[in-house]
């Protein structure tokens, strides 16, 4: 093993971490707000990578303007899906409404298939050309447009959240609901965003991602998963966690193929989280210790 | 201003408030008292809609705001002070503060913190550090700062000097004596039956969700029957 | 359109299942069950496996049926579940039926197996699947090749044609894939030809070149890709982004034309093996493409699966012949078929061999300019 084949590694795994931190970003944004773990997230993604692909590759739409179209129209979906069903459990317990997100989600994808079919659908990368080529390993120009647009992302939620004030509110909405209600500020109103924006978001990592994976109407589940490690990996709750935690989980998928029999890539990320969950519950970098009155006023 | 008629509040069918009725006039400053479980804090979250009136009435500035949700209730200017405080702790003091937003009106932002500040000018030199990080006292003050942001018409306090060392209650109720003679409404809630009966004109004495007695202070000093009975010995 | 057409497709299936229960044809007709998966993640495989049993069933009963019976199909969709293929079957067998034809997917075989053989009722199931002749159960017969002989016609293509000394494989971690590894590896030892590194990737897997790095570090001559689904384009992809030069030879579930197009420039030059090559008509497929492209156009070029369901019934109405129109004796009838010419290859089915193709029948195909060519057929 010399050192661009190391290298490699570490560039894939960086790759595949940022696409389950900007798939985490999504489930943090609607915890933040709901307390929720919204297992539709993956579907967002999927649907974000699908609509992207028929729009560019069956319609031959300019890029840019099926991008913004497939993000304003999950983000659609993702107002729908708290309009149509979450919203409708007024006092249900957080476990309701995450049982609710698993069955939007199975309908989601059961849609997908009907319109689509199981084939895998895919479009070409932003930038044409060949990879780079560093030290002897090789950069997809598409992971830098995912690892690039993940940080201006994730600076751009930060901002969002600490400069402005309807980024404050849905702030408050997550450290304390009752507070929040208490501020004159509308609770569900900010569920509903958070919904609208995370859907957005998880379209965004779709359209990012689909020139490396392809999107096939089954893939949001996978996704969801390793988001959702992402998120835990790094502390529910806190900005920042999901980067850390994806990237973390990619490169230790990435890892372990070099130790061990390759197989086992999926198991070990999920070994780890676990594992980093037992000794310390509230993830790498710590997530909000206190749990909060959960109830949908 | 206020007028609650008769509103019963339970919580899983179990009934906390039990048709308690009292008013509050503009200017007013009235303390409901009471032992633990009498219903006080469950009055107070009807008031601002954080708990579900079964029945009864709670009239403001002539109409019923009992079937509002929370957020519309605070909007029209009732401010209420949460028992164990709530802050937004990592969030900053100016942050906490700048979330009454909604219940500003005609302020602008930066007038109401310039409010705020004139009243209470430590939170100014505090003003970027995390609410989280403050003391008690001064986390007290902070959650007053947001209730007053936006010049309620009547400001709740749920007990505000629970947890707090005997000097610093004293600053806070220095504090709600400066917005009583400046003529702000208030209710207090408070376990503190000597504190609240000082402070406040009227009291509303709570028993097992039901008024046992409504007076003025000295009234209420007379009745050595329901002070043993309800408020302890002191 | 294409929604259409599948919500079309859909309807047809599901019409066709309330014909077959209700609108009960003549006494005389010999009934054969079909249990395909036309809705769920193979209905892509399934919906033309059964378009093409449907039109050989046209074919033989305009031409007089079976010593002048008529086929009667009974199609029931498996949803691409292994629980629905196993109802299906039970149901079926009871309804009476002469054989069964289905499932598509190995492990939905796998599943029936029991029912299959409890029934009695002789099953033509399209799977590479290795395992699935091997279950002790004399009633289930392969209507496809097995991954022992593909495996041996891409390690034979690789030492002989492409003169490797040495190969690597990439493969998926489900059971099409490490069962094709495990015959792989006895198989390429014996041809003297090491496999230098093995590397195996899960099923939808989404991306492969950490995998592929560790692969091609190992200098192999020759890469064999084993696998199925949306992982095999992203493999291809990811295998030309790190600049492999190593010719790649991919399994029958990489030589469908979504994972080409989906691989786009990365797949150009890449062997598969296969059992159709897009570009010939072989003489035993000649009736097929004619009616397909009298359906379809000109240009249409038939795939495996228009291949396999046609061969599927010619195959069952040979062992009804060959049983003459006994049902007891159908397994008789199977195992008598000897040196059937028909679209995908040459059947001979015997009382120890199940197989039906050998690797006789295999294609070597490459991809040119974005279209399978076909290189080479059998040895």
């Amino acid at each position: 093993m010399d050192a661009a084949q190391l290298l490699q590694f570490a560039i894939s795994g960086l790759t595949v971490g940022a696409i389950y931190a900007l798939v985490g970003l999504g489930f943090n944004l609607i915890f933040n707000a709901t307390d929720v773990i919204n297992f539709a997230q993956g579907e967002f993604v999927m649907l974000g990578g699908i609509l992207a692909s028929i729009a560019i590759g069956q319609w031959h739409w300019p890029m840019w303007l099926a991008i913004l179209t497939t993000i304003a129209a999950v983000g659609l979906v993702g107002a729908l899906v708290d309009f149509g069903a979450v919203s409708r459990v007024r006092r249900g317990s957080v476990m309701t409404i995450v049982m609710i997100t698993l069955g939007v989600s199975v309908m989601i994808k059961t849609a997908a298939l009907l319109w689509v079919g199981p084939n895998p659908l895919y479009f070409d990368p932003f930038t044409a050309g060949p990879p780079l080529r560093i030290f002897g390993a090789v950069v997809q120009l598409q992971a830098l447009w995912v690892i690039g647009t993940g940080a201006v992302v994730m600076a751009g939620l930060g901002l969002f959240f600490s400069r402005s004030a309807l980024g404050r509110e849905m702030l408050a909405c997550a450290i304390d609901r009752e507070a929040a209600y208490l501020m004159g500020i509308d609770v569900r109103r900010m569920v509903r965003i958070s919904f609208v924006l995370s859907a957005a978001l998880g379209a965004l990592a779709g359209v990012l991602i689909t020139p490396l994976t392809n999107a096939t109407y089954d893939q949001g589940f996978t996704l969801a998963l390793k988001g959702f490690a992402a998120s835990a990996l790094g502390g529910f709750g806190r900005s920042g966690s999901a980067i850390v935690g994806g990237l973390a989980l990619g490169l230790i998928e990435a890892a372990s193929v070099v130790v061990m029999p390759s197989g086992w890539k999926d198991s070990v990320a999920l070994l780890v989280l676990i594992l980093v969950l037992v000794v310390k519950p509230s993830g790498l970098l710590g997530g909000r210790a206190e749990r909060r009155h959960t109830q949908a006023l | 201003m206020l007028s609650v008629r008769q509103i019963e509040v339970r919580y899983e069918g179990i009934a906390a408030v039990r048709g308690i009725s009292f008013d509050l006039a503009a200017g007013e400053c009235l303390a409901l008292i009471g032992p633990n479980g009498a219903g006080k804090s469950s009055t107070l979250r009807a008031i601002s809609g954080l708990a579900r009136v079964s029945s009864g009435a709670i009239m403001f500035s002539g109409s019923d705001i009992s079937g509002l949700r929370a957020h519309q209730i605070a909007r029209l200017g009732i401010a209420h002070v949460p028992e164990g405080r709530h802050i937004f702790g990592p969030m900053t003091v100016e942050d906490n503060l700048l979330l009454g937003r909604q219940r500003m009106g005609d302020l602008s932002p930066s007038q109401g913190l310039e409010m705020v500040y004139d009243i209470l000018p430590k939170l100014q030199e505090r003003r970027g550090q995390q609410a989280g990080s403050l003391s008690g006292g001064e986390q007290q003050m902070v959650v007053i700062g947001r209730a007053i942001i936006g010049q309620p018409k009547l400001l709740m306090l749920d007990e505000p000097s629970m947890g707090l060392a005997p000097q610093i209650v004293d600053t806070v109720f220095e504090l709600l004596g400066k917005l009583r003679s400046a003529g702000q409404t208030i209710l207090l809630v408070e376990q503190n039956a000597e504190l609240a009966m000082d402070f406040a004109q009227r009291c509303v004495v709570l028993g097992v969700g039901e008024v046992q007695l409504t007076g003025t202070s000295a009234e209420l000093r007379s009745r050595q029957d329901i002070i043993d009975a309800y408020l302890g010995t002191f | 359109m294409k929604t259409m057409q599948k919500l079309r497709t859909l309807i047809l299936a599901g019409g066709m299942l309330t014909l077959a229960g209700t609108a009960a044809m003549a006494e005389d007709s010999y009934k054969i069950g079909v249990s395909e998966p036309l809705s769920g993640a193979a209905s892509s495989l399934g919906v033309p496996v059964v378009d093409s049993i449907k039109a050989a069933a046209e074919v033989i009963n305009a031409n007089g049926g079976v010593d002048g019976r008529k086929i009667q199909l009974v199609i029931r969709d498996d949803q691409s579940r292994p629980d629905i293929a196993v109802q299906n079957f039970r149901r079926l067998s009871e309804e009476g039926v002469y054989a069964m034809i289905g499932p598509n997917q190995g492990s939905n075989t796998l599943a029936v197996s029991a029912i299959v053989k409890q029934a009695k009722v002789p099953t033509c199931a399209f799977n590479n699947t290795i395992a699935i002749t091997k279950q002790n159960n004399p009633y289930i017969f392969r209507c496809q090749t097995s991954d022992a002989d593909n495996v041996k016609a891409a390690l034979l293509f690789a030492h002989d044609k492409l003169k490797a000394k040495n190969i690597g494989v990439l493969y998926t971690s489900d059971a099409y894939g490490s069962d094709a590894y495990a015959a792989l590896q006895k198989e390429a030892e014996a041809m003297g030809m090491p496999v230098v590194g093995a590397e195996k990737v899960n099923y939808g897997a989404t991306d492969t070149t950490a995998e592929w790095t560790k692969l091609l570090a190992t200098k192999p001559d020759v890469v064999i890709l084993w696998g199925s689904g949306s992982t095999m384009s992203i493999a291809l992809r990811n295998a030309s982004q790190l600049g492999n030069t190593a010719p790649i030879i991919g399994a029958q579930g990489v030589a469908a034309s979504a994972i080409i197009e989906g691989a786009g420039a990365a797949a150009e030059g890449i062997y598969m093996v296969t059992l159709t090559a897009p570009d010939q008509v072989t003489e035993g497929q000649k009736d097929l493409a004619k009616i397909y492209k009298e359906k379809n156009g000109d240009d249409y070029q038939l795939t495996i699966y228009d291949t396999i369901g046609w061969d599927a019934l010619h195959l069952v109405a040979k062992a009804i012949e060959n049983a003459g129109g006994d049902r007891e004796k159908m397994l008789e009838g199977f195992e008598k078929i000897s040196n059937y010419q028909l679209a995908a290859g040459t059947y001979t089915y015997t009382s120890d061999n199940h197989e039906g193709l050998g690797v006789d029948s295999v294609w070597i195909v490459q991809v040119k300019d974005g279209r399978m060519i076909g290189v080479q057929h059998g040895l």
